[in-house]
């Protein structure tokens, strides 16, 4: 009985003994060659020596450490103290083992590392405006182009044609080294400058395009500035890259380039015919918009085209579609002649054939007209493009300074179309050119602290004269017991503009800016249009209702006040401009003067409510005075079927608008939102009173009341840590109305809805692979007497792939689906891009493989307030480019 | 008798040289402050194996917002930081209202989380990543084990080897190393209190007393020089805000 009982206390406990006290303590000292403790002593425990520290100690004073690991397992230890080696030792833990000894004998060892001095680099680093960020931090060595490094840059939005954007605010230029060659056309300079020089990138916020006025104008401006490496400074530098392939697919582009502190040379060239358009938006560079800039009247002066024959914008990369075979040379250069005078010219000169193909049918389902026209459309475009530029600025001293800038553009564009219309072959032959002279001069005086005075005088003269051409005759039902057979339309579309404009900024000492501006603009459009009717050759007819010979004239003397009012960071502007105009409209047979007087008045508020959030909200009223396209009064062909005709009297339109925006947080937070709401109503607006036939259509212009629009924005942008990813969500909604008058209804109202929503999901590893993948749907509807709707989807997923120093590849495919169409409506893009380095940065090679999925063809589905249609565009086809870059 | 003389003087200046004979670091960092006022601090780390001295430089004021004065009244002597890793004691040396203070503490157990698999290079040492919340903070360190000493800028220590690095998560407070140096020879010992030098040592809480008591004296004394025709419109004191917002025994 007593063993019975004695046995059961021995199981017991040994069962307790092996379930309790799972950890093991390992304890030791840690000495040196001599039998000296060594005190506090780093002790490590990981998993292995790669691995990461699981936990902790040190040796105490008396050399003594002890630690407590959990798990059993293969642990090993290591034990380092300054001015020793460090040793490892492996320990076994099980769960028998209390405790463990393992003492340590440390080898001293004399540290021999020299000094070491870094100088304190730092990514991102923020001064007042400033922002600049080391792009080495940021780029994987994949960057060819300016424009790709500013992809990299956190806060830039780069959308799918080059547009540049800090936030949702277009950059006003992008500098080099503090030189500015291109204004509002820094897409020649981005798409076209090689990314390898750029050290720093540097975002300007609150800019001011004019020094004297930073600090004194209230501005949100941004400007971006490129900061070379020191050994591309002052040497010419650049790059030559040749590429060939199937199918006579070329590319040859060079870059020739000298920054110095005195003056800078840029001089590019780019012959493609991969669909490349190097200019991005050559409007920019020749006549940019500038909006709340001072000094800026006439910008918002140019000539439209009235007639014009051109390809669609399409929501996809252009270049898919863009069968062209360009030229463009371009020379740039700033001198800093001496220290009072800056000297910029600009010149280019652009050649392109841009070929377009397209087939079309278009569905009108109206009350009583119903019909379906099929097109078969092959365009080709040449245009030859002669601009130069000369700036110069000089600074009588510190706070006065003479700014003048002369422009001229010469331009010459062939327009031709093979069309099939229902069967019946038509070609049809624009050409048009468009000559432009235009002279600023701008005098600025900073006369005190923060007051700046400017006089502004500009001069512009602008002409296109067009001739198009039509082979067929399609207008029988407009022009009975007419026997011709083609037609011409001739047109000459003239304007000068003369102005003069001074403008004082006072920015008080509480903060407060008070700015006044008086001026008077006078322009003067003509525009004489011919209609001609031939058979063969000869001019048969020029019927009456088709000549125009119209001088519109309009000069605006205005008065413009506009005061901020801040408490800390909450602001009030009050605007309120007022216009004297006297116009003058000259017709065939009639003239007519009229004064219009009107005050617009426009209140925002602008709250900083801290640092991370920040609410702009505005109201305005505004009345616009009609421009010589809206008055214009006898038919005009401007296409092969639509006739268009202005009022043939004075108009001003009224419109109120209402504009909010919150914006939480900024671009160095994790979670960053931008939402933005804009509502405004037109109260007079021009519509059109379409004749619809199958053959042709006749629109006059007319005016409207009342006209709703709203649209909501939201984008946001979070930043997930552990899987190293951003995240971008963007929402869209809005909803237009609009009213006009078809075959004589009634007053038709079109009420048109677009939602949309996507997000972008994109990876930030500092690894050999990156992924960026986004998706995005838009649905339409348009509802008018029917309801029409679809829904459309692209998704993409980017792959990069940087194998080692030399070699990368980069996948690109996307994938386009179009709701309401019932077959081949899902499309399949892939691009790949390779490169592998040679000598040393020297030389590369390339391999550039576009559309490889073959996708010839693409259709696209569109509703109108008529009815829809489908349109099928041809694309380029798979091309594979091998590359040579050479860089000096 | 003369060689017992030079015995003595032979083995008084052993232990003397043995005490100032030891290897030392001396490691630079720069301290970016954004609290309403953007400051740049310059500092210096020295360390040997058992102790340390974080001497802090004045502070360089980056920016100054328009419609204000700023008065600087932390003193033309810099302060310094002193971890004792046989007593385990933190001893800072500073100023208040022109006397000489010394500040003791215990040794701050700071509960740092290793973060495993973090890795990044600083000044050409692999570093590692830990997180702790130490005195209304969250701070993210990056430390190197191959300098085996549990140091650190101003009070943040207690990881397996030299913090580099250190920000906070509010983007407030922004230490790195900037030089790093290894020396041999004597180590001067730039007045390191010991427990004899207790003239003037207060604890913790009662130095944080002191200094807000300095701050509204200051401000009355600004107060009372006012000419006769100014008004005052608006008195605001503030909470004064530093690299601690938070003490251990506030609750």
């Amino acid at each position: 009985m007593k063993y019975l009982s004695l046995f059961l206390i021995l199981i017991s406990s040994l069962i307790c003994s092996s379930i309790s006290n799972a950890q093991t303590t390992v304890k030791g000292t840690i000495n040196d060659t001599e039998g000296n403790t060594i005190a506090f002593s780093n002790v490590l425990v990981k998993k292995d020596s790669l691995s990461s520290i699981i936990s902790y100690t040190y040796s105490d004073a008396e050399g003594k450490y002890n630690i407590s690991i959990k798990k059993s397992g293969e642990y090993t230890l290591v034990f380092s103290s300054l001015g020793y080696a460090s040793q490892n030792k492996i320990v076994i833990i099980n769960e028998d083992t209390d405790e463990i000894n393992v003492d340590i004998v440390l080898k001293g060892e004399s540290t021999s590392l020299d000094e070491v001095i870094v100088l304190a680099e730092r990514p991102i680093r923020v001064q007042n405006d400033t922002i600049t960020f080391k792009s080495k931090y940021f780029t994987d060595g994949t960057e060819q182009t300016v424009e790709d490094l500013l992809r990299r840059i956190p806060g830039l939005q780069i959308n799918s044609e080059g547009t540049i954007k800090v936030g949702n605010q277009e950059i006003e230029k992008l500098m080099v080294d503090g030189d500015d060659l291109f204004e509002r056309g820094y897409k020649i300079l981005s798409k076209n400058m090689p990314a390898y020089p750029i050290e720093e990138v540097e975002v300007l916020k609150n800019y001011s395009n004019n020094r004297l006025l930073k600090g004194v104008e209230e501005s949100n401006k941004v400007a971006l500035n490129l900061k070379l490496d020191e050994k591309s400074k002052r040497i010419w530098f650049g790059n030559i890259e040749a590429g060939h392939g199937n199918d006579g697919f070329y590319e040859l582009k060079t870059n020739l380039m000298n920054f110095g502190k005195k003056n800078k040379y840029y001089f590019l060239t780019n012959f493609n015919s991969i669909g490349y358009d190097a200019t991005g938006d050559i409007n920019q560079l020749i006549r940019p918009m500038r909006y709340n800039e001072p000094a800026s009247i006439g910008d918002n002066q140019q000539v439209r085209d009235l007639i014009s024959l051109a390809p669609p914008q399409l929501n996809f990369k252009r270049r898919r579609t863009n069968f062209n075979n360009a030229e463009l040379v371009s020379l740039n250069a700033i001198f800093n002649t001496t220290e009072k005078l800056k000297i910029k010219t600009l010149g280019f000169f652009n050649a392109d054939e841009t070929d377009f193909f397209q087939t079309n049918i278009q569905n009108v389902t109206l009350n009583d007209v119903n019909f379906t026209n099929t097109e078969d459309f092959q365009l080709k475009n040449r245009k030859l493009i002669g601009f130069g530029k000369l700036d110069f600025v000089y600074d009588f001293s510190k706070t006065e300074m003479l700014e003048s800038t002369t422009k001229y553009n010469s331009g010459n564009f062939d327009d031709d179309s093979n069309l099939l219309f229902n069967g019946i072959s038509t070609r049809q032959d624009l050409s048009h050119t468009n000559t432009l002279f235009d002279q600023k001069l701008s005098y600025s005086n900073k006369f005190k602290d923060k007051k700046v005075f400017l006089l502004t005088g500009r001069f512009i003269d602008e002409m296109t004269p067009q001739t198009h051409r039509l082979n067929q005759f399609f207008y029988e039902d407009l022009f009975p017991d007419q026997s011709a057979d083609n037609v011409r339309q001739l047109s000459n579309n003239k304007m000068q503009y003369i102005g003069v404009n001074a403008h004082l900024l006072d920015r008080k000492a509480n903060d407060d800016l008070f700015e006044v501006q008086v001026g008077n603009e006078l322009r003067r459009d003509r525009l004489q249009t011919s209609l001609e009717l031939l058979e063969d050759d000869v001019v048969s007819n020029r019927p009456d209702g088709y000549q125009n010979q119209t001088s519109y004239t309009v000069n605006d003397l205005y008065l413009k006040s506009k005061y901020r009012y801040s408490i800390n960071d909450f602001a009030i502007i009050g605007e309120a401009n007022v216009h004297q105009l006297f116009n003058k409209l000259e017709l065939e047979n009639s003239s007519d003067n009229e004064s219009p007087f009107f005050v617009n008045p426009r209140l925002s508020l602008d709250w900083k409510i801290n640092d991370k959030n920040r609410i702009r909200s505005s109201y305005s009223h505004t009345t616009t005075n009609a421009k010589i396209l809206d008055v214009y009064s006898e038919f005009v062909l401007t296409g092969f079927r639509p006739f268009t005709r202005g009022t043939g009297e004075f108009n001003q339109l009224d419109a109120s608008s209402v504009t909010f925006n919150y914006e939480l947080g900024n671009w160095s937070s994790r979670f960053f939102a931008n939402t933005f709401l804009i509502y405004s109503k037109n109260h007079d607006f021009f519509s059109t009173n379409t004749f619809i036939d199958q053959n042709f259509t006749q629109s006059s212009k007319i005016l409207i009341q009342d006209r709703e629009f709203i649209s909501i924005n939201s984008k946001l942008d979070y930043y997930f840590k552990f899987i190293s990813s951003n995240l971008k969500l963007d929402l869209s909604y809005s909803q237009s109305e609009f009213k006009n008058i078809v075959n004589d209804s009634e007053l038709r109202q079109v009420e048109s809805t677009t939602i949309g929503y996507g997000l972008e999901l994109r990876s930030g590893f500092t690894g050999w692979f990156n992924y960026h993948l986004g998706t995005k749907w838009t649905s339409n509807e348009i509802q008018t007497t029917i309801q029409n709707s679809f829904t459309d989807n692209v998704s993409f997923l980017d792959l990069s792939f940087i194998l080692n120093e030399r070699f990368y590849i980069q996948v690109e495919s996307e994938r386009y689906e179009f709701g309401n169409i019932n077959l081949d409506n899902v499309y399949y893009f892939a691009d790949l891009e390779a490169q592998y380095k040679l000598k040393k940065d020297k030389w590369t090679l390339g391999l550039s493989g576009k559309n490889l999925f073959n996708t010839r063809q693409f259709r696209n589905f569109n509703i109108s307030d008529i009815g829809s249609t489908t349109t099928t565009y041809r694309l380029l086809p798979k091309y594979v480019l091998l590359k040579v870059l050479y860089r000096f | 008798m003369n060689k017992l003389l030079v015995l003595l003087l032979i083995t008084l200046s052993n232990t003397y040289t043995q005490e100032n004979i030891q290897n030392h670091t001396i490691v630079e960092y720069t301290l970016d402050l954004n609290l309403d006022i953007p400051i740049s601090k310059n500092s210096q780390l020295t360390f040997t194996s058992a102790q340390s001295i974080y001497k802090e430089g004045k502070g360089d004021i980056k920016s100054i917002p328009d419609n204000t004065q700023v008065r600087d009244l932390s003193g033309t002597n810099p302060t310094f930081y002193f971890v004792n890793l046989k007593d385990r004691t933190l001893r800072m040396k500073t100023q208040l209202d022109g006397e000489r203070i010394i500040v003791k503490e215990n040794l701050p157990a700071i509960e740092w989380n290793i973060k495993p698999d973090s890795k990044r290079e600083i000044m050409g040492f692999d570093c590692i990543e830990a997180e702790a919340l130490f005195r209304g903070r969250l701070y993210t360190a990056w430390f190197s084990p191959d300098i085996p000493v549990p140091f650190g800028p101003w009070k943040l220590q207690g990881l397996p080897g030299l913090i580099l690095e250190a920000y906070d998560k509010m983007d407030e407070v922004h230490f790195y190393a900037t030089r790093l140096k290894y020396e041999q020879g004597s180590f001067k010992e730039l007045n390191i209190p010991n427990e004899n030098d207790d003239h003037n040592e207060i604890t913790l809480k009662g130095y944080i007393e002191l200094r807000q008591k300095d701050v509204e004296k200051q401000f009355a004394k600004l107060l009372a020089k006012l000419p006769r025709d100014s008004r005052v419109s608006n008195i605001k004191t503030s909470k004064y805000k530093g690299l601690e917002l938070e003490y251990p025994w506030e609750n």
